[in-house]
């Protein structure tokens, strides 16, 4: 226990001295996870009502597909982008590998079937005949689209906090997309891997202390939105 | 059936209609139309398609042929069949209220129309005080009761000033109280309105004091269609009769007297010179309402009136049988009794049993009860002559009894 006690001395260390490389990985996580899970959520909300409105054959089957997707490992989800982006890859072109792009590209496939999974069940939950008395009302459709979205907003805010929440905790897939360059593409997740694989176990367990500050204050804020939605709801 | 011809202006008609759902669902319509402030009553038994009919009229459903016709325009179902849509609002079964105030709620078809906050305040006020549920304006709508949201359900609909409005059993599990409350409050609600209102239930008698006029639906189709006591009186085949609570209903056959009088038979029950249907080459079924029968303490008993005159004065008008108590239990606010007759003719036929509907304090006076000999008086008029009437392709499913 005694790497954790440290830890806890370390981070404040770290805090306190204002430490480039601690400061560098934060941005970097902030800005793959956040850009990564606001893509994630403009490709799976709208993909997720969709899919949740459609009736068309095979449709169960893509509902199974996007289920296992959520629990899909992330590290063959790296492995692919990898062999998307390499040199001679299809998208080699892009010259991504190696850059915060290739990372946000596997974090968004990583979490798109989770957001999707989470808006469909979110679209579920609603009565069967909700669309119908919605149009009864005489909504158009853009009316009625509007309406589903303030209907759903808690499940929807479900959906991007599993999304984020996944997103964050993710090392694998960025390890091997990203390279875990230093000031690059090294984030918080990566970072920890590396110390520990260096024997550094204080500031991997500072880091790590620090990595759940992060999730931490990003769920509390989105915690803090669906409550003042529930309170709306029921004041 | 027969159709009556309407002055008023039109507000939806249908023609020709059918839809398919499955193989084993067909609804058809031939023909069918409301004019303003017409309030029609939708009988039928469980999936006999009123709710699919009624999605049609709503405009919510689009028939797989036939044409709709709302205000003699014919309905659009795309993007520009919106203003259309706007006119015709449906109240459903179990209403869907949306996760807000009451008073949001209320509002949100206003809105959708593009009337403003304060206008559609104004409007939801007015609505909500009718239904006598202001001071539910700033609750969470999916926190009320069966009652309440009922109550919010209408009053939404109704602050659209629909010309058509669809009620969907509005009166389903309510309790007795609610029920007798929402139903003085919606009778007095449609009074002041031009709206034409289709009213589907499958409960007879809470209908009858708020619809002008009846529908049967049976196996999809509209069978019956007329003034509420034409129907109720004079159903047009046994199944229809069972809708509309005719509960005593049994066979007849026609025996032929000499010099051309026609007699007819069922079980007790014989009737000189009936008027007989149109088409009496089918086997006919005779019936009688439960509540037009007359029930006396059986006069051989109480030698009140000479038993031989009284069957000689009135033996055009009344029939008169005998029989016995066999159950008597309250219908509130009726009392329901069953009476065995007295199987005067050696037909073959079981016993029949007899339904009546009465008022307690007249059966009290009567002193009838379980076990008591009674005589029973049916006027003639009041024996409906129906042919026996099968539907082609569910006869194996829905024996008629």
């Amino acid at each position: 226990m005694q790497p954790i006690r440290d830890g806890f001395w370390e981070v404040l260390q770290l805090i306190k001295n204002g430490d480039p490389e601690l400061y560098q990985a934060t941005f970097l996580t902030l800005l793959t996870s956040g850009s990564a899970i606001l893509l994630a959520c403009i490709i799976g909300v709208p993909s997720g009502i969709l899919l949740g409105l459609s009736r068309f054959p095979g449709r169960k089957l893509l509902v199974t597909l996007i289920n296992t997707g959520m629990g899909f490992p992330p590290v063959l989800v790296g492995l692919f982008v990898f062999l998307l982006l390499y040199r001679d890859g299809p998208l080699g072109n892009l010259k991504w590998l190696y850059t915060p792009a290739a990372m946000v590209t596997a974090q968004v496939i990583i979490a798109v079937p989770l957001v999707i999974g989470v808006t469909l069940a979110a679209i579920g939950s609603l009565e069967r005949d909700w669309f119908l008395q919605v149009r009864s009302l005489g909504a158009s459709y853009g009316q009625t689209l509007l309406l589903l979205l303030k209907e759903t907003r808690l499940g929807l805010a479900a959906a991007m906090m599993a999304g984020l929440g996944r997103i964050l905790a993710e090392v694998g897939a960025v390890m091997m997309v990203g390279g875990n360059l230093k000031g690059e593409t090294r984030v918080l997740t990566t970072s920890i891997l590396m110390w520990v694989q260096r024997g550094d176990y204080e500031l991997a367990i500072a880091l790590g202390i620090f990595l759940l500050g992060i999730a931490f204050i990003a769920n509390l804020c989105l915690t803090l939105v669906q409550q003042r939605a529930k309170e709306r709801r029921t004041g | 059936m027969f159709m009556e011809i309407e002055h008023s202006p039109q507000v939806i008609a249908v023609n020709q209609i059918s839809f398919q759902f499955g193989s084993d669902f067909f609804l058809q319509i031939d023909h069918f139309q409301l004019a303003a402030g017409e309030v029609l009553g939708l009988l039928g038994p469980n999936g006999a398609g009123k709710s699919t009919f009624l999605r049609i009229l709503g405009l919510l459903l689009k028939p797989s042929k036939g044409q709709v016709t709302l205000s003699d325009q014919p309905v659009n179902y795309g993007h520009r069949g919106l203003a259309q849509r706007r006119q015709v609002t449906t109240v459903f079964q179990k209403p869907i209220l949306l996760d807000t105030s009451v008073q949001t709620n209320v509002t949100t078809g206003l809105k959708f129309r593009g009337i403003g906050r304060r206008q559609r305040n104004r409007m939801a006020d007015h609505w909500l005080d009718l239904f006598g549920i202001t001071h539910l304006a700033k609750r969470t709508a999916r926190q009320l009761s069966g009652g309440e949201t009922r109550r919010v359900a209408l009053a939404r609909a109704m602050v659209l000033e629909p010309r058509l409005l669809l009620l969907d059993e509005p009166f389903n599990d309510l309790d007795r109280e609610s029920r007798q409350e929402l139903q003085t409050q919606l009778r007095n609600v449609l009074k002041q309105v031009q709206t034409a209102v289709i009213l589907v239930t499958h409960d007879l008698y809470e209908s009858l004091g708020l619809v002008d006029r009846l529908g049967v639906m049976l196996h999809g189709k509209l069978v019956q269609q007329g003034s509420v006591a034409g129907v109720l009186d004079h159903p047009c085949n046994p199944q229809v009769a069972s809708v509309v609570g005719m509960t005593n209903v049994w066979p007849a056959h026609i025996t032929q007297k000499g010099s051309g009088k026609t007699c007819l038979h069922s079980g007790a029950i014989t009737l000189n010179d009936p008027n007989l249907p149109g088409s009496t080459s089918s086997t006919l079924k005779i019936g009688i309402r439960p509540e037009k029968i007359l029930l006396k303490p059986d006069s051989s008993a109480s030698k009140t009136l000479p038993n031989q005159d009284d069957q000689h004065s009135s033996s055009k008008r009344y029939v008169s049988l005998q029989g016995k108590i066999i159950a008597w239990e309250p219908a509130t606010p009726l009392v329901r009794i069953q009476v065995q007759l007295n199987d005067n003719y050696t037909s073959g036929q079981p016993c029949q049993t007899l339904n009546v509907l009465d008022f307690p304090e007249r059966s009290h006076l009567n002193k009838l009860e379980a076990g008591s000999l009674v005589e029973v008086q049916i006027a003639t008029k009041d024996i409906h002559i129906m042919p026996d009437f099968r539907h082609p392709e569910r006869v194996s499913q829905n024996p008629i009894d």
